[in-house]
């Protein structure tokens, strides 16, 4: 799920550190690069918006962000994680295999996707990703 | 690509509008007027009447003029709101095959896309005559809190009329841009949008030509009608107790309450007091009555303060959403004609503690900020982009009729998201997904956008099969859902049946009639316009004729004469042939009085 993503930070083209306002600007002047509707000949030009308006969307909340930044794209609610594993309807065997049906939970809870999973899925790989200045570095 | 031109199509009134030379203008209709009324009126001669004209004869013809047909765009025929139309409506609503609300008029069943789309037809032909060049692009407003059914409809709509809707635009947020077009301060602005059939509340920033919009929220049977409504139901109520008599059971009287009532209404937004004066609205035993009342400002305020009440929450909602206070809006700005009264200005001032700016007009903004959007599109307008939001959650059925959410509302469009989803048995070979929008925790309680079924997994064990399923929401706010077999890296098959709305061969049926009765319309337009021309010449000719006839030969005077009076039979004809031939001999007869008179006077000249 989370492969091949890439890293929200680079996506904007901003430090780790960037502030809010930074995220704004870099956000902006890629929607003005990117949006479909400046690009109507260009499909990638779309993808490269959401990509981009992905990436804000969590940056830019201060919780999100915080998540992102100690679990990578794991840590984010948003269109990374999916729905974990579970179908949730069954054409017509529903009835029958209402019992075998062991994934209730997850979608029972009727939160954010992703936020509960079952606990035979496989965890989320941790990464950390820290800038530190040189004088941090020596503290 | 030629012009896109800009239209807000509206519950009671539609506004056109071009980009032209950096400008944006305002397209006038035939009858000069800046917006037109969307209403329909078929005539007992076969007749398509749109707008005003429609309008002006629906007290005559009510059961056969349809009006506020966006009020049932998208909706079910057993849905609350088309039910509470049905009560006042003078028109038929009826229910269809898949449940979807449609109109009866003179024995015909018509689908709402199709009524709007014929609003649209003549929306297209006035900016055709405006621009003199065909138009085949558009962009179309809808409200914001518009969901996809609705949004798909309007689209469908469009293809009716022969337009390529090149983007559907949120009506608040095509008003913003109208307002920011140039403007390079950063404001955080809330567009408050009553119009006349629903309501919108959209929170924006604007910076350097980014338009964000931050949040939205609404209630799409809100709006100006209901104000109407409530002036309806206050005269019949005054008229039962004076009388006995329940104007409710006429249709008649019912379309002249509502004129009376809208009229009151715009009257009390600069006067204090107004009266009606209906006469002859229904008759008894002891004779014909009449209903005189006053109604003031104050008895107005109450009869509708809650429906202003009603606004108060989702713009409460919207700024909790954007994350924000009132005191962070820098501006506010009024769209759709019911801002107007004064009980809504103030209840606005209230909400975010500040004045209503009143830079723009809002009947006209709308329409405005779509042409700004298609120049947008055309490359014309370049340092401007939009970046509107999804209005309502996006999310499928779970177990136990539970509702999850997949796409959170107020995310920005375009956008994209995946889930994966396996098998519980093993080869089990489809998965039926039902996909809904809407905030409710309960699926019943959302809106089915339509079901689809993964079929074709190929034989594994239980829980092996990796599908992703991707959810897609285009600038348009309209969704689309794909499949893929992760394992295999093949595009998933589906078999998608969408729980609303017309069928790609409904639509092309729909557009094929739609074309034949534009040529009709066109022809009807042609005969008026000449019809009017004959009449002005013969009665100019006559009048020449009475007054110079003297001056022809006998032979000439004789068919002339005669000439005349074929002129004056062919009027009205409902041939087009015979009045061009008709206006071709009284020309022919006018042109021979002209020399005649030339010659008089030559002649005259002479001897003196």
């Amino acid at each position: 799920m989370a492969v091949n993503k890439r890293d929200y930070y680079d996506v904007l083209g901003v430090a780790r550190g960037a502030s809010d306002q930074d995220l704004k600007k870099a956000y902006r002047r890629l929607a003005h690069q990117y949006h479909p509707d400046k690009n109507q000949s260009d499909p990638e030009a779309e993808e490269k918006f959401k990509e981009a308006a992905e990436a804000y969307a969590v940056l830019s909340n201060a919780e999100q962000r915080q998540r992102y930044d100690r679990f990578g794209h794991a840590g984010v609610s948003t269109s990374a994680a999916g729905a974990g594993y579970g179908a949730p309807g069954f054409g017509g065997i529903e009835d029958i295999l209402g019992d075998l049906f062991g994934f209730g939970d997850v979608f029972g809870a009727g939160g954010r996707t992703g936020s509960r999973r079952s606990a035979s899925q496989r965890g989320a790989d941790l990464r950390y990703d820290l800038e530190i200045t040189l004088e941090q570095s020596a503290e | 690509m030629g012009k896109i031109i800009g239209i807000d199509l509206g519950t009671t009134n539609c506004c056109v509008a071009v980009l032209e030379g950096g400008t944006v203008q305002i397209v006038p209709n035939k009858e000069g007027g800046r917006t037109t009324p969307s209403v329909v009126g078929f005539t007992d001669k076969g007749e398509r009447l749109v707008g005003q004209i429609a309008k002006r004869q629906a007290v005559t013809n009510a059961s056969n003029t349809v009006y506020a047909v966006k009020r049932l765009i998208g909706r079910k025929f057993d849905s609350s709101e088309a039910q509470r139309m049905r009560e006042t409506a003078p028109f038929e609503i009826v229910d269809s095959q898949n449940g979807d609300a449609r109109i009866r008029v003179q024995g015909r069943v018509y689908s709402p896309p199709e009524l709007s789309g014929i609003v649209l037809q003549r929306l297209k032909a006035a900016a055709e005559d405006f621009l003199g060049e065909a138009v085949s692009e558009a962009i179309v407003t809808v409200p914001a809190y518009f969901d996809d059914t609705q949004r798909q409809a309007t689209k469908d709509a469009g293809k009716i009329a022969g337009l390529n809707v090149e983007r559907i635009i949120n009506e608040p947020t095509a008003a913003a841009l109208a307002y920011g077009l140039g403007k390079t301060e950063s404001e955080r602005i809330a567009v408050y949008d009553l119009g006349g059939g629903t309501f919108d509340i959209s929170i924006l920033e604007m910076n350097n030509g980014v338009f964000e919009v931050l949040s939205t929220a609404g209630n799409t049977y809100l709006g100006g009608e209901d104000f109407d409504e409530r002036i309806m139901n206050w005269m019949a109520d005054q008229f039962m107790e004076d009388t006995g008599i329940d104007l409710r059971k006429d249709r008649l009287a019912l379309q002249r309450l509502k004129e009376a009532a809208e009229r009151a209404k715009c009257e009390l937004s600069t006067a204090t007091e107004t009266s009606f004066n209906l006469p002859f609205i229904a008759a008894d035993a002891s004779g014909p009555k009449h209903l005189n009342k006053n109604l003031t400002r104050t008895k107005l305020e109450d009869l509708v303060n809650d429906l202003v009440q009603q606004t108060i929450e989702p713009c409460e909602r919207a700024l909790s959403d954007a994350g924000l206070h009132a005191n962070d809006i820098d501006k506010v700005i009024l769209v759709g004609g019911q801002t107007r009264s004064p009980i809504v200005e103030r209840t606005v001032a209230e909400i975010f503690g500040k004045k209503a700016s009143a830079e723009i007009n809002p009947d006209e903004v709308v329409a405005m900020g779509a042409a700004i959007q298609g120049g947008v599109l055309s490359g014309e307008v370049k340092d401007i982009v939009l970046l509107d939001v999804l209005p309502l959650s996006l999310g499928l059925e779970t177990r136990g009729g539970l509702f999850t959410k997949v796409i959170e509302r107020n995310s920005t469009i375009p956008l994209r998201n995946c889930l994966t989803f396996t098998t519980v048995v093993d080869n089990q070979s489809s998965v039926e997904i039902h996909i809904l929008q809407g905030e409710r925790e309960i699926s019943s309680g959302n809106r089915s956008l339509g079901k689809f079924e993964l079929v074709g997994i190929p034989p594994a064990a239980r829980g092996l099969p990796q599908i992703e399923v991707a959810f897609e929401v285009d600038a348009n706010g309209i969704v689309s859902v794909s499949a893929t077999d992760k394992a295999t890296g093949r595009e998933q098959q589906m078999r998608i049946s969408p729980t609303s709305g017309l069928s790609q061969d409904e639509i092309d049926r729909i557009i094929q009639e739609a074309q034949n009765s534009a040529e009709a319309d066109k022809e009807l337009r042609d005969r008026l316009d000449l019809n009017n021309k004959l009449a002005s010449l013969v009665k100019n000719t006559q009048r020449a004729y009475l007054e110079f006839g003297g001056l022809l030969t006998k032979e000439q005077q004789e068919t002339g004469q005669q000439l005349l009076q074929h002129g004056e039979a062919a009027l009205g004809s409902t041939e087009i042939g015979e009045i061009r031939i008709a206006l071709d001999q009284v020309d022919r007869l006018a042109r021979q009085l002209t020399t005649a008179m030339l010659q008089s006077a030559d002649a005259e000249s002479k001897s003196n």
